[in-house]
């Protein structure tokens, strides 16, 4: 019943579209209808020309960063003063943001890391990088890679760094180390980053 | 007499409001309307082509016409072949005729016919200086003819849509383009530069968040001076979620210390109102119930899912009982559609779908049906959803609601990142 009071509705929907072509007057418009007006100004910025002094990342341009990717473990190598010093990115679980026993172990001994090269540079800064894989929703997962670099910096600051000395910032999904669709390459994605800031 | 208009009434009305009202296919109701090239018509770069084209996808994706099966051809002078078209089953014909002046100006003539009344209804000229810029001819000629028939307005393809796609790690870039991403251009490269949201229904500027410099910021860019504001900027993220209809306040998710929460901030008085305090994770914001009232996306249950806060009191809502994962909300008055992860599969792919609720009833309608569908946005009268589908590439998708149709539209290179229209 409900079907055939809707194709009513929808014939004399077309049965009006029709009149109404009917009923109308030609409506001429020689004036021209252009569609220029608005469009003759769109200009463009380019954030890479206004940022010269800066790689994408964000990080000062002599700090020589390069991602060493060896099997399941990521690892970041910063240089600080022509000292290198490699620490392991820390992996979470699929839609977690919490450290397994394990990962507090990779913060701790990235924390030792961290202190050495901070007793010959007290002005280092540490900078997390929260990392997604592909299965959330955008802003969601900017924000739980935020929340992993977070839990991060809560291990740090439990091990003894001045919270001060941090800074966070989260990538989402748009920093994959691996692109393959596949588990192990998904795992690696769920990450945190350390980068070191002289 | 009195009869037929209530009942027109009844439809209009149902139309603009019952986002949820399931209508019954029956292409033989609708007008069939044929569009054709004139013979006659400049054929450089076959634009003649492109514009036939995508005049019939815009009159399709309008849902308020059948597409003719036959194509009669004609000069644009000609008398059209009125019995011909009528015995194809043809109400309309529109046929039109491009022509490049001295200037390398595009003169697009149009002419209506109704086949049945044997008579010219509508002629018009449209005009542009860029080839590139046809796609919105197309549209604001499915618009006029829309609108000369009393149709629902199509108004919204007239807009741009903006858009952020991946190129790279840590590299995206900033678009604006038509409705069937056919006309694109680049207005922020270099760099990560995401969530593009409209400062304004004007369309004349739009806010993003750019990770130029140490921490993330939000910027405001006019798209015709390129000139950039940096509004705040903040630890860890910052997001413009959406933006009230005055223009005047932004809901923002940001974290400046340390924990992502709601923020709305006044643009005149520049200053910013937590919203949320929960410790876990609030994202993803958008105004309703005249920009009283927040819904957002919270962990709180220990899975996203969407909830909904009064500005000036404490009360968390829960809006959505249905799924284990749902991630994404857009609003229109008092409805909510929402993207939802069908799947928890931490091996292989997932599936999202998009589903309409109202907050006035229990009532909940699947709007997708597979594969991986998220990123809804409303449009500005709520009759249509635009939205991202991830396949092999990314797709702009729209979903004419009061139809039960949707049309997918390929985005050639990149992965759309978020979208605003």
């Amino acid at each position: 019943m409900k079907s055939v009071l809707k194709n009513t509705i929808l014939g004399l929907f077309a049965v009006g579209l029709l009149a109404g072509c009917a009923s109308k007057g030609v409506e001429y418009d020689d004036n021209g209808n252009s569609v220029d007006n608005r469009m003759n100004e769109v200009a463009v910025s380019d954030e890479e020309a206004m940022n010269s002094s800066a790689n994408s990342n964000g990080t000062n341009s002599t700090n020589n960063l390069q991602k060493v990717t060896n099997e399941s473990v990521n690892r970041v190598q910063s240089d600080i003063d022509g000292k290198v010093v490699l620490l392991e990115s820390v992996h979470f679980a699929f839609d977690k943001y919490n450290l397994t026993d394990e990962m507090r172990d990779v913060t701790t001994s990235n924390y030792v890391k961290i202190d050495e090269a901070a007793q010959s540079y007290s002005d280092l800064k540490i900078k997390l990088e929260g990392n997604c894989d592909e299965w959330g929703s955008d802003e969601y997962n900017y924000a739980l890679g935020l929340k992993r670099a977070k839990a991060t910096k809560d291990a740090l600051v439990a091990d003894g760094v001045d919270e001060k000395k941090i800074i966070m910032v989260s990538f989402g999904e748009s920093n994959p180390v691996c692109t393959q669709k596949n588990t192990a390459c998904w795992k690696m994605n769920r990450r945190v980053d350390y980068r070191l800031l002289p | 007499m009195l009869k037929i208009l209530l009942f027109f009434i009844c439809f209009e009305f149902a139309f603009s409001l019952d986002a949820t009202m399931e209508i019954v296919k029956n292409k033989s109701t609708l007008p069939t309307i044929s569009v054709v090239a004139a013979t006659d018509s400049n054929k450089e770069n076959a634009l003649d082509q492109k514009l036939m084209k995508l005049i019939q996808k815009d009159l399709q994706v309008s849902c308020h016409f059948n597409d003719a099966t036959v194509s009669i051809d004609s000069e644009f002078i000609e008398r059209p072949k009125y019995k011909l078209l009528s015995e194809n089953g043809i109400d309309l014909y529109l046929v039109f005729k491009i022509d490049i002046n001295e200037e390398k100006k595009y003169i697009v003539d149009v002419k209506l016919y109704d086949v049945n009344s044997n008579s010219l209804v509508l002629n018009k000229t449209y005009t542009t200086i860029s080839y590139a810029r046809y796609p919105f001819i197309a549209h604001k000629i499915a618009i006029d003819v829309n609108k000369h028939l009393n149709a629902p307005s199509i108004q919204w393809m007239d807009n741009f849509v903006i858009f952020s796609r991946y190129l790279d790690s840590k590299t995206s870039e900033i678009v604006i383009s038509d409705y069937t991403l056919t006309y694109q251009k680049v207005v922020v490269k270099g760099g990560l530069n995401i969530f593009p949201k409209w400062a304004s229904k004007k369309q004349d500027a739009f806010y993003y968040t750019s990770y130029r410099g140490t921490i993330p910021s939000l910027k405001k860019q006019n798209l015709y001076t390129s000139e950039v504001e940096t509004l705040l900027t903040s630890d860890g993220m910052i997001v413009c979620s959406d933006v009230s209809d005055d223009g005047k306040k932004l809901v923002l998710t940001m974290a400046p210390n340390s924990q992502p929460d709601i923020y709305v901030y006044n643009t005149e008085t520049k200053l910013k109102k937590r919203i949320t305090t929960y410790s876990g994770i609030d994202v993803g914001g958008s105004f309703v119930e005249n920009d009283q009232k927040i819904v957002f996306i919270s962990d709180r249950l220990k899975y996203p899912n969407i909830f909904a806060k009064k500005i000036d009191q404490n009360g968390v809502e829960r809006l959505i009982y249905h799924g284990r994962n749902n991630s994404q909300a857009t609003t229109y008055d008092d409805f909510i559609v929402y993207a939802s992860r069908e799947t928890d599969n931490e091996f292989g792919s997932n599936v999202f779908n998009l589903y309409l609720i109202s907050t006035k009833s229990d009532y909940v309608r699947r709007l997708t049906t597979n594969g991986r569908n998220q990123f809804p946005k409303f449009s500005s009268n709520g009759e249509s959803i635009l939205f991202i589908k991830t396949a092999n590439r990314s797709y702009l998708g729209i979903i004419r609601m009061n139809y039960n149709k949707s049309f997918l539209f390929p985005l050639k290179s990149g992965k759309l990142q978020s979208i605003d229209w």
